[in-house]
């Protein structure tokens, strides 16, 4: 089973109680936007994707695929600095085996590569003059929809590329397919030590109005409702034994939220969902719930 | 949390150590990774021991005499090598001291955006200042073979030959390593705080432990954990804090073969991967993410201590761009604010690669390298069977 963990939930801190509102900050969301096994795989922000791009599925997960079903790759540029100093370049007399995810002639370009130091530096000392403060680029998104910083950017943008204006994932990842590669495969991914990787798809997070402490986690494809240490939540009506079925503590909560309230029937305050109560499973794996129960999705 | 793990106790159990630990006469410790001569502690009856690296650094030989030459050119030196005496000394003259900083800083850069660290590759150097000394330490990684390219082996100052470590023949004159005065200089003290801290720290689990003296079959575990070793109030790593091992990148998690033999615990030669990011380079350079110390073919070689501690080695073959990932990752900041010549660094290991041979091209591709390593004793608990990272 693969679990990631996006942790957008939209809470509303109708209740009183100052400490849930502190354990909300803890689960925000990755900031290291990747393609790459090693490193989180952010979610995708948008069904929206350049023509002729799609999901596929694949023995590991699905992926981004052409209009001809194969596997979308990235060229990870974050890998290849000590190539060039503008590794959107780095293919302009290699990759052959690769083809670049052009996108239509014209397209406005709207993501380079950040800048270093580099050349402002070298003409600083040259000139005599003081060296520059910091990196190139403001970071923000530009009037008009330029991004100098690829954290900030949308899932897919447009770069300067050897071969015309190229799709880019994430920012990052200069999208290209593998000449002659078969339907979904996934067999270059993590090629030339992680600069190549498939453009795994991961769904959108989907904003849910749930206690704090509360979180969605990637299970099998789909999300599920999980504690905040990713176990998943479900409900239904234990009949004797009831080992498995941990109740979802309310703490000091005192009012409910939407469909969730508190119930203190139990020796303590538990969350309720739609009028049942809610329970936290002791495994990660949504399978593993009590047969009775159901999992709790968004 | 620390405390509470200790009170369940789930990991190494050294207790029967600190129990006759106060009994034992305080000697002094033998030279790295040699056979001690005084009676050691009785194992466990478990056959588990655990232990927190305390120290991890690249070992030098101390003295001034292994570089006859002082230390190796910084970029400045190198620069004011390629004049002329004439232009030399006129730019050394105070007056001119702006031009010649201007100058030699220049020399950091190329076209095309480069500069000598961010893309090493594309500079042609001088190279370093090697060690000259016959001596050094680190371990026979070859075992006399020479499976790798062709070098010249060292031996140690206590005499054992066959010591394969030419990272230290070629860094071992950097200021980095040794100072003017022939000690040990920041590399000392400079990665201590990764250890500390919980980013580097590594444990070492024992586990089939049936004498310290000799024994024939010891599986050990040596690996990466997030936990953070308690200290003194002097930043000593203090024993019997508890720690889990985490094989979740960036952390590593190897499994090696070792055997005791007087004293001394070795592993077969095997691949070691151990976390050593780097923050350096931000975002648009993720190779700082990935940074590890990776031996290829490689070996522990730990003398048990009177009184429950480790000393020894670890060591094996590096890819060549690993010895200088970090300066590497700074950028034009690291040539010219430490004046850093990433490049002759790059191009001297080259020329002392000895393993990691590449079939297609017959080129070595990797140097021997040692660290030196210090232990002491923890409670260690392995990953669990669900906590295996999958993105291994």
């Amino acid at each position: 089973m693969t679990v990631s963990g996006p942790n957008r939930v939209r809470s509303k801190e109708r209740q009183s109680c100052v400490i849930l509102a502190l354990v909300a900050t803890t689960f925000a969301p990755p900031t290291t936007l990747a393609q790459p096994v090693d490193l989180p795989i952010a979610p995708a922000t948008t069904t929206n994707y350049p023509p002729g791009v799609a999901v596929a599925k694949t023995p590991t997960g699905p992926v981004y695929v052409d209009a001809k079903d194969r596997t979308l790759y990235g060229l990870d540029l974050r890998t290849l600095v000590r190539w060039g100093a503008d590794p959107a370049f780095y293919c302009k007399d290699r990759c052959a085996d690769w083809q670049p995810l052009l996108a239509q002639a014209g397209t406005a370009i709207n993501i380079a590569f950040p800048q270093g130091f580099g050349e402002r530096l070298r003409k600083s000392i040259e000139d005599g003059t003081p060296p520059p403060r910091g990196p190139g680029g403001s970071g923000d998104a530009k009037p008009g929809g330029f991004y100098d910083d690829p954290l900030k950017a949308p899932d897919w943008t447009v770069i300067a590329g050897p071969a015309g204006p190229q799709w880019v994932y994430k920012g990052w990842h200069m999208v290209y397919v593998r000449k002659g590669d078969g339907r979904a495969s996934i067999r270059y991914d993590g090629a030339e030590n992680l600069t190549w990787n498939t453009l795994k798809f991961v769904p959108p997070v989907p904003e849910v109005e749930a206690p704090a402490g509360v979180r969605t986690v990637l299970a099998e494809g789909a999300y599920v409702l999980a504690d905040k240490d990713g176990d998943p939540l479900f409900t239904g009506t234990c009949a004797a034994p009831c080992a498995g079925w941990k109740p979802l503590a309310a703490g000091m909560a005192s009012a409910g939220m939407g469909a969730w309230t508190v119930s203190n029937q139990g020796d303590r305050a538990q969350w309720t969902y739609l009028g049942k109560p809610v329970f936290v499973s002791q495994e990660s794996d949504p399978g593993s719930v009590p047969a009775s129960a159901q999992v709790l999705r968004p | 949390m620390m405390l509470a793990r200790v009170a369940i106790g789930a990991g190494a159990f050294v207790l029967g150590l600190y129990g006759i630990a106060p009994l034992i006469p305080q000697l002094s410790s033998p030279l790295i990774g040699q056979p001690t001569r005084t009676s050691l502690p009785v194992p466990p009856a478990d056959g588990v021991m655990g232990f927190v690296v305390s120290s991890f650094i690249p070992p030098i030989v101390p003295g001034t005499e292994a570089c006859p030459g002082g230390p190796s050119p910084k970029l400045r030196d190198a620069y004011l090598a390629s004049l002329s005496a004439g232009e030399r000394a006129r730019l050394l003259r105070p007056e001119n001291a702006k031009e010649l900083e201007r100058n030699w800083k220049l020399t950091a850069f190329g076209p095309d955006d480069t500069n000598v660290c961010s893309q090493p590759d594309r500079f042609d150097r001088p190279l370093l200042s090697t060690v000259q000394s016959k001596l050094a330490i680190g371990l026979d990684l070859d075992r006399g073979e020479g499976g790798g390219c062709a070098h010249e082996e060292f031996a140690s100052p206590s005499g054992a030959q066959g010591i394969d470590n030419q990272e230290y023949r070629v860094m071992g004159c950097k200021l980095e390593w040794r100072g003017v005065d022939g000690m040990q200089s920041d590399q000392a003290l400079g990665t201590r705080q990764f250890h500390a801290s919980g980013e580097w720290t590594q444990v070492i689990l024992l586990r089939g432990v049936d004498s310290l003296e000799n024994d024939d079959q010891v599986e050990v575990i040596y690996g990466n954990t997030p936990d953070r070793p308690f200290v003194d109030s002097k930043g000593k790593f203090l024993s019997s804090a508890t720690f889990t091992i985490s094989d979740k990148p960036p952390r590593h998690r190897n499994v090696l073969k070792g055997r005791i033999a007087n004293g001394v615990l070795t592993t077969a030669p095997a691949r070691i991967e151990l976390t050593a990011t780097w923050g350096q380079g931000g975002a648009r350079d993720i190779r700082g993410n990935r940074g590890r110390y990776d031996f290829h073919e490689g070996m522990l070689r730990l003398t048990f201590q009177p009184d429950g501690s480790l000393q020894g080695l670890v060591g094996g073959y590096r890819p060549l761009f690993d010895a200088i990932l970090s300066p590497s990752l700074g950028g034009a900041g690291s040539a010219i604010v430490a004046g850093i010549d990433c490049a002759a660094e790059l191009k001297t290991l080259h020329k002392y690669a000895d393993g990691m041979r590449d079939p297609r091209t017959g080129q070595c591709t990797g140097i021997s390298s040692a660290m030196q390593l210090s232990a002491v004793p923890a409670f260690v608990n392995d990953v669990t069977p669900r906590q295996m990272s999958s993105a291994k």
